[in-house]
């Protein structure tokens, strides 16, 4: 196994889940009920990305740059036409209407570019070695771009009034609005936030493997399980989730597991017994499982958002 | 004529095989409270269940008889991650088992197939009106069992475990009752999906068929055994009658076909805003007190 390069993985796919977790982890707690959609955003700023990139031929960086920007938009818009009329109703109905506009989008981006994958215009350029693991340069990109996306969220979290706001409404709604907080304002900011870092960690993804409309489908119960672990509402939570998700999948299949079967059952599996990649997934719907049954309030204490 | 009359009675099957599921659904969610998003689990496990089981030289009935079983299994099995937790987080969870399972389908070739599917070789005769048959049965069964008190129980737990649990009902057996029983009648769904398709893949596993199946639950009325049954026949209508359109205008069968999703998700989402108790409400009764007996 070579760790190096375990880790360069585990990072990269830390911190695109990330990204697409930190919105998905404050609706969740604002407005108490699992946007299933959430990833869908992620996918269809993904494909606004490629149409600026390739479809119109403009710079890669100033397409992502406007693709998050105008999800970031349409994020707020989704709030005040659907999910608005749910702020008093109990978190099943509201869930079942983000069902089927995830649904409505997957499907929507599938009718207008077809099943097909497309690539982004980037040049390729070689990739480089670290330390023993593989890197390539739209990876390296990627983590920088997270890096200071992420920067800027905490420097906006922690030093602007709104960034206030947002803590407070997270932690406590009603007590936040008793000292003066305009909640619907604060929750426009968190859907305009969450939903532009969702639409740059899709586009990121797909720079990464490759952008097909049923990327979604891959994301949203790794999406989930980054907010579960972090704790619901808990942003700096939803990183560490991220983390640890990357790192499970990533060992997870990395692993030789043939001496624990030895010692555990008495096997005598002679060389390696490694989980078949296809098993990928199955690691972290598992995860969800275990987290979802051992610990639901996530494996961090809640604190703070 | 005899192409059309043939027709009809398979889109009578598939239809009662989409409302068998629909049925099992609203048993756990209209009046269970239970938001199983992994509905399709029980298809999955029925349909490969009994194609197995014929492909290892077991009679029609008791292949029939081992998916209803594993559907049972299924369903009790999901019933023991209940718990007490939240629609949303439930939901999730068993989201995730039904991928599990189908990642699973997937995989273990030696099993199921793997991607290439599993074919049933056997024919069984008459079987629409078989079909058809067991879902009138089922309505009728399912009608008696909500006038009963279990059904006058489980609606209780779908409003909150505290009140039953109170009254010294044991919440978490009647979960896993109404989980088993969903379990059969889905796994008996999917035990007549394999035999009528005569074939079963992880294709037919996706999460999008359990939303599927949702859609017709929601849009007919969670609750209502009338509203399932109108929610199926209009879900079931729209998705054939859209199918013929694609000879009338010009346009990909593919691009059709996601079309019709976009419409579903549409439909879920108008429902859900607008009428969240669906075409059909469920009728609720009201106890009231007698003048002259309050006090």
């Amino acid at each position: 196994m070579n760790v190096a390069q375990v880790v360069v993985n585990s990072l990269i796919t830390a911190s695109e889940l990330g990204l697409i977790g930190i919105g998905l982890t404050l609706t969740f707690s604002l407005l108490k009920f699992g946007n299933f959609a959430h990833v869908e955003t992620a996918v269809a700023g993904a494909y606004l990305a490629w149409v600026f990139n390739v479809g119109l031929g403009w710079n890669f960086g100033l397409s992502l740059a406007l693709a998050a920007l105008i999800m970031g938009c349409a994020g707020v818009l989704i709030d005040r036409s659907i999910f608005r009329v749910f702020r008093a109703s109990s978190d099943i109905p509201p869930m079942i209407a983000s069902l089927g506009l995830a649904i409505a989008i997957r499907y929507s981006i599938q009718a207008i570019f077809g099943p097909h994958f497309l690539r982004y215009d980037f040049g390729i350029a070689p990739g480089v070695q670290i330390a023993g693991a593989f890197i390539t340069r739209q990876q390296i990109w990627i983590l920088a771009i997270v890096a200071c996306a992420m920067l800027a969220f905490h420097l906006l979290l922690q030093y602007t009034s709104i960034g206030k706001a947002m803590r407070a409404t997270s932690t406590n709604p009603e007590l936040a609005q008793a000292s003066g907080v305009n909640t619907e304002r604060v929750i426009a900011w968190v859907w305009f936030l969450g939903t532009a870092f969702a639409g740059l960690g899709g586009a990121l993804v797909a720079w990464d493997t490759q952008l097909v409309p049923d990327l979604g489908f891959n994301i949203v119960i790794p999406a989930f399980c980054v907010v579960l672990i972090g704790g619901v509402g808990s942003i700096y939570g939803a990183l560490l989730g991220a983390l640890v998700v990357g790192f499970t999948v990533n060992v997870g299949v990395a692993v030789n597991f043939a001496p624990l079967i030895n010692w555990i059952g008495g096997g005598d599996i002679v060389g390696t017994f490694r989980l078949p990649p296809d098993y990928k997934p199955a690691i972290i719907y598992a995860a969800v499982v275990l987290v979802l049954l051992l610990r639901p309030s996530g494996l961090m204490r809640r604190e703070m958002a | 004529m005899e192409q059309l009359a043939s027709f009809g009675v398979y889109l009578m099957a598939t239809t009662s095989i989409s409302f068998l599921l629909a049925v099992s659904l609203n048993l756990q969610v209209g009046q269970c409270g239970l938001v199983n998003f992994g509905q399709v689990v029980f298809l999955t496990v029925g349909a490969y269940g009994t194609a197995i089981a014929l492909e290892a030289g077991a009679g029609t009935l008791a292949s029939v008889a081992w998916g209803v079983g594993t559907g049972i299994a299924a369903g009790l099995l999901m019933s023991l991650t209940v718990r007490n937790m939240s629609g949303t987080y439930w939901g999730i969870l068993s989201l995730s088992l039904a991928e599990i399972v189908r990642i699973i389908a997937l995989n273990e070739q030696w099993l199921t197939g793997g991607a290439n599917g599993i074919s049933v070789t056997i024919s069984v005769a008459n079987l629409p009106w078989i079909i058809f048959g067991t879902a009138v049965v089922v309505v009728l069964l399912l009608r008696v069992l909500a006038a009963s008190p279990f059904g006058r129980t489980i609606r209780m737990i779908r409003e909150g475990d505290r009140l039953p649990a109170a009254l010294g009902k044991n919440v978490l057996l009647f979960k896993m009752e109404t989980m088993a029983l969903g379990g059969a009648i889905g796994g008996l769904a999917g035990s007549y999906y394999a035999l009528m398709q005569r074939y079963m893949s992880p294709d037919d596993a996706k999460p999008i068929e359990t939303f599927i199946v949702w859609a017709m639950a929601v849009l007919g009325g969670r609750g209502n055994v009338w509203g399932i049954v109108l929610g199926t026949i209009l879900v079931q209508a729209f998705y054939t009658g859209t199918r013929f359109l694609t000879g009338l205008i010009d346009i990909e069968a593919d691009t059709m076909a996601a079309l019709r999703l976009v419409t579903i998700g549409v439909l879920i989402i108008l429902v859900m805003m607008f009428r969240p108790e669906g075409l059909l409400p469920e009728r609720r009764r009201l106890y009231r007190l007698n003048k002259g007996e309050a006090g």
